[in-house]
């Protein structure tokens, strides 16, 4: 069944659910089989090296899927994001969606091209500021996910109905989630979609090794490491010296970085590989820097058809059998 | 069904369960949740305005609440036993003596395992909810008998951070581990938050800030102000001397030091400023425990004065990041009736979707 929310009118795809930027591994091939699922499949721009390599991969997703389709920049993060922005534009891309940085003018100009412009933040008020430059939708990420950390940062919960106070364009909640649950209660709690980042890396199209696979399926959320990066609070006196250096005038893309490893606790995930047929000790460490919360629902390796259509059956079984609402709603009319 | 299991359990309308909290709750509070619908709690000091050291008073004062709400209300209501720390025992013993002596329809153990006291509560009669904040402090619960677990979620105010999970993902997970029913708590306070505990697995709520903003609560006027006025973003998460939650896996040391939620102002910067100076969880627990300046010849606490005397200054003012959603001050009949009715129309909502 089609579900329809304001998230799928504006992508276009069947079900109200993205795929998560992927740094390394956010390739076209991975982003063609989840938009084929009926989800909307994301290209990440900085997992290639040139804008040319982005090129290719675009072709590549049109090759594979006639779905409409996201690329993402993630700002400060990717090389050459303007070579990047210039093959978005000149290519077939519906969707560009902007992360980390003030993206105004990145956005201004996919409005220019006709296509449509979402930004991700893990702030609140760095969503009302990109709401106030005309961006599409926002896709706000709760503590529970990787990558996006902000001092302010709610969690996924919290963080949706703080938006949701100033938000009024679509807005798409990520962070720790990966199954028919967490989907429908972010929906519940307003959101217009969801989006996925940790849960699409553990499928059979991902490029990354299933070693690494079989250890998200193992990990827990609980495992202190984890909890550190993702839930912990950066160091009060690190943080403190940080801010010191954007107040004494550091430029923004030498700053960000600082920021994000001092958030993440460190950047060994930037030396995350895929392809080391070995599982050392070490690389699941490095690799592991890649996961979110969500591993707490990760128990298998399903390919992305398979995900997503369990997330939805599930999610529709629900809806068809609420029946604590019925009896509730029974016992309210009897009262 | 999953409504029914927590409805069915412990004999109650709405699946909403009054959180327990210390310095917060009376025996009026507690009776008109009750009568409303949902589940009040007595909390540690629950009607008293002064600290006792007599463990004997403890439970006195407990007993005359007790019979207060009995007297209100005809309806389920819990009491809240804490797991003692160091020093503690008599205080959380008495608690449990005089629960089983009065015949409280439901217990509410939390801060460590329900199995000293879930065998004598049972066969007094009373319902026994242990409140966890992992699947593995679940699964130990159900071990040990409990008849529903109740999760804790990071979002939550006053100690419910020490396992820094969320609300998210900690349910499903739970819901998982354990076939016992499972309420959750942590950033609910309205009726998405209901709809959205339910839908990851949860057979109920468990709403403590929510309901301090209500008419009926006790505390002063200043912390129901306070949360009027705060945002989402204006919680922090203390902790009164460790260094950081995953660092410390020591349950005496959990026990001696401990964490809580609580609105930034003066008390928590200048702890704060002890924490980053001294670098020293038996200097920052010193602060935690001096008296502040004003309140000489006083007995007093850091999480007593905002209470008591309105102090939401000096004070540890207890609160989760559901204070965003936080923007008046209802009874506690019509906050129920309120998330219940949101909860419905979410309900239909949902089914437009698809």
């Amino acid at each position: 069944m089609e579900w329809k929310t304001r998230v799928t009118e504006l992508c276009g795809c069947k079900y109200p659910i993205l795929e998560g930027g992927l740094s390394s591994f956010g390739y076209a091939e991975l982003a063609a089989a989840v938009s084929n699922a009926g989800a909307h499949g994301t290209i990440t721009a900085g997992a290639y090296h040139t804008p040319e390599e982005l090129r290719k991969a675009i072709k590549k997703y049109h090759e594979l899927s006639k779905e409409p389709f996201s690329v993402n920049i993630s700002l400060t993060h990717c090389k050459d994001e303007e070579g990047m922005l210039r093959v978005i534009l000149e290519e077939d891309v519906p969707v560009l969606e902007t992360a980390v940085y003030l993206s105004d003018s990145f956005g201004k100009r996919a409005h220019e091209a006709g296509r449509k412009w979402v930004h991700k933040v893990a702030a609140v008020k760095h969503a009302i500021h990109a709401q106030d430059a005309g961006a599409d939708a926002i896709i706000m990420v709760g503590l529970e996910g990787i990558g996006k950390k902000n001092i302010e940062q709610l969690t996924t919960m919290t963080t949706l109905f703080w938006a949701k106070r100033f938000i009024e364009v679509p807005l798409i909640i990520s962070g720790g989630l990966g199954d028919a649950r967490g989907f429908l209660g972010a929906l519940a709690m307003g959101a217009d979609g969801i989006m996925m980042g940790t849960r699409f890396m553990a499928t059979r199209e991902c490029v990354v090794a299933d070693h690494h696979k079989h250890n998200m399926v193992k990990m827990s959320p609980d495992n202190l490491q984890l909890k550190h990066r993702c839930l912990n609070t950066p160091d009060p006196k690190a943080y403190a010296e940080l801010m010191k250096l954007r107040e004494q005038g550091m430029p923004i893309s030498e700053w960000i970085p600082k920021a994000t490893a001092l958030f993440l606790k460190d950047d060994r995930w930037k030396s995350a590989a895929y392809r080391g047929p070995e599982d050392s000790g070490e690389e699941l460490e490095i690799m592991s820097t890649l996961w979110s919360e969500a591993v707490a629902v990760i128990d298998d390796i399903p390919t992305c058809k398979e995900l997503v259509d369990r997330i939805v059956n599930e999610a529709e079984h629900m809806l068809d059998n609420l029946e604590f609402i019925k009896s509730w709603m029974n016992q309210k009319r009897s009262v | 069904m999953i409504k029914t299991r927590l409805c069915d359990l412990l004999k109650i309308k709405y699946p909403v369960v009054q959180a327990a909290m210390a310095w917060v709750s009376d025996a009026e509070m507690v009776a008109a949740i009750s009568n409303a619908g949902g589940v009040g709690t007595l909390g540690p000091n629950a009607g008293a305005a002064s600290i006792t050291r007599d463990p004997n008073e403890t439970g006195e004062r407990l007993r005359a609440q007790i019979k207060k709400v009995k007297s209100l209300s005809t309806k389920p209501f819990a009491v809240n036993i804490v797991v003692p720390g160091p020093g503690e025992e008599a205080f959380s013993e008495i608690t449990a003596k005089v629960c089983i002596e009065e015949g409280v329809p439901v217990a509410i153990v939390s801060q460590g395992s329900a199995k000293f006291y879930a065998e004598r509560l049972h066969k007094a009669g009373i319902k026994v909810l242990q409140v966890i904040g992992n699947a593995k402090h679940a699964r130990s619960a159900e071990a040990a008998g409990v008849d529903a677990v109740i999760t804790s979620g990071t979002e939550g105010g006053g100690h419910s951070n020490a396992n820094l999970l969320t609300t998210f993902t900690m349910v499903p997970q739970v819901a998982d581990a354990v076939k016992i029913p499972v309420v959750a708590g942590g950033g609910v306070g309205d009726g998405r938050g209901l709809v959205a505990a339910l839908a990851l697995g949860a057979d109920g709520v468990y709403i403590g800030t929510r309901f301090i903003a209500t008419k009926e609560c006790p505390v002063h006027q200043n912390w129901k102000d306070f949360l009027v006025k705060s945002e989402a973003t204006d919680t922090v998460g203390i902790v009164h001397g460790r260094k950081s939650a995953v660092e410390v896996s020591d349950v005496q040391t959990e026990m001696r030091f401990g964490s809580a939620r609580c609105l930034r102002n003066e008390f928590v910067r200048q702890l704060l400023e002890v924490d980053a100076r001294e670098k020293d969880p038996e200097k920052v627990m010193d602060f935690f425990l001096s008296r502040p300046p004003g309140y000489e010849g006083k007995e007093v606490s850091r999480s007593m004065i905002p209470a008591v005397y309105g102090d939401v200054v000096q004070g540890g003012v207890g609160a989760g990041q559901v204070v965003g959603i936080i923007n008046d001050i209802p009874s506690c009949k019509e906050l129920i009736e309120r998330v219940i009715s949101e909860a419905e129309d979410i309900l239909k909502r949902l089914q437009k979707v698809r």
